[in-house]
């Protein structure tokens, strides 16, 4: 019971409470980058989430065998690598896909949610809760970018994951263009933060 | 001072161990997909010629050395089942708003173009990007050389995607580049001789 207790808490932890975008505010350079539709935002979700869990099991399962001055180099190595093979597997397999995530998969390497996940809970914790955080910490991720791909798709665009539903309404191109990406990333967290914080005051109202 | 020493060879020897490991599975992969993906490549590239001039059958490259004195990525002859010349198809690069365009555009026996496909772009989403859509890429079909024009295209014109001349005029200059390519080879004719290399010649302004 206290064990699956611990579990959930880990994939929580990622999805909402600490979750990577919104909350501790790493991997902003993809975000921004990506985030011009729906479609885009799923994707690099979906990859990341799989490299992010592969490459936490990878990294528990060599945690004791890494000296802790050199984890760094070997994280980026392993990272990299990892990422490397899955470029490959899809472009000979599933050549559809790799062709819609063409710029992504590179763009994993440098997203820093990996590393920092590798480095703040993958170094310290068994197989199993690594991968439940990895999961997690993907799917808060992936949920952060169908947020704002969705805003930014629907203003920008006028439509979403590319069904038009603005009609005649020129949409605001602003929005699918950089400083769009700011402006919609600046007030969904800032929207986090509020609810947050009543979270909080409620929490501490009941204790 | 020996242990610290001591210490820097377990770790190198560690991390040369870990590189090693990966990169020995990097070349594992890379030799187990490499023909999948030289495959599929071949593939992406006849579907993209099929798209462009439909009416064909098969597509044979000329060699590069031809391409590139005509100043063009590649040409392709396009032929019906039953081997009759049905054109060329002409991939050309020019440089956009956001950096190079890459198109396939198919020019049929009588000079006009069959179809343009774009391989490669990064013009600016929701703006050059548009230069994608299906709706401006058939302004093209069935016309010779054309010029851009903001709205009202007349015959031998096409309207320019609205708020991306720029990325229109690019486009526009490589499919008037492969009509111009197309009907030289057609009559046999040498590549145009103010052309060095990668620059286009015959657009104007």
């Amino acid at each position: 019971m206290n064990k699956g207790n611990k579990y959930g808490k880990v994939l929580l932890n990622g999805l909402i409470t600490e979750n990577p975008t919104l909350v501790q505010l790493i991997g902003m350079c993809p975000t921004l980058a990506v985030t011009t539709t729906l479609q885009n935002g799923v994707t690099m979700g979906i990859a990341a989430t799989l490299v992010l869990t592969a490459s936490n099991v990878a990294i528990s399962l060599l945690r004791k065998f890494i000296p802790d001055k050199i984890r760094i180099a070997a994280y980026v190595v392993i990272i990299a690598g990892f990422v490397s093979i899955i470029e490959m597997l899809l472009k000979a397999y599933l050549p559809d896909l790799s062709a819609s995530l063409g710029i992504f998969i590179p763009l994993i390497v440098v997203n820093c949610i990996i590393l920092a996940r590798a480095e703040a809970f993958a170094s310290k914790n068994p197989v199993g809760l690594s991968a439940l955080d990895g999961l997690g910490m993907g799917l808060g991720f992936t949920a952060a970018l169908m947020i704002i791909s969705s805003i930014r798709e629907i203003l920008g665009s006028g439509t979403i994951w590319g069904v038009n539903i603005a009609g005649a309404v020129t949409p605001m191109t602003m929005f699918i263009l950089p400083p769009g990406g700011f402006l919609v990333l600046g007030l969904v967290i800032a929207v986090i933060q509020l609810i947050r914080a009543q979270h909080k005051k409620r929490k501490g109202g009941d204790a | 001072m020996a242990e610290e020493r001591k210490d820097i060879l377990r770790y190198a020897l560690i991390l040369f161990a870990i590189t090693a490991v990966v990169a020995g599975l990097l070349a594992g992969v890379n030799l187990l997909t490499k023909e999948t993906i030289a495959q599929n490549d071949v593939l992406a590239e006849q579907e993209a010629l099929r798209e462009v001039m439909p009416e064909a059958a098969s597509f044979e490259a000329l060699d590069a050395e031809t391409a590139a004195l005509y100043g063009v990525d590649a040409v392709y002859t396009a032929a019906a089942a039953d081997g009759a010349a049905q054109g060329y198809c002409v991939k050309v690069s020019e440089n956009g708003y956001g950096g190079v365009i890459q198109a396939v555009v198919g020019v049929d026996a009588a000079g006009h173009v069959s179809g343009v496909s774009i391989i490669s772009h990064s013009e600016t989403p929701g703006l050059g990007a548009n230069i994608e859509k299906d709706s401006f890429r058939e302004q093209y079909t069935g016309q010779g050389a054309v010029e851009v024009v903001k709205a009202g295209a007349q015959e031998g014109e096409i309207n320019a995607v609205s708020g991306a001349t720029i990325s229109s005029k690019a486009l526009t200059a490589g499919v008037n580049k492969a009509v111009e390519v197309a009907s030289q080879l057609q009559g046999g004719a040498p590549p145009t001789p103010e052309t060095p290399e990668g620059e286009e010649a015959g657009t104007d302004e």
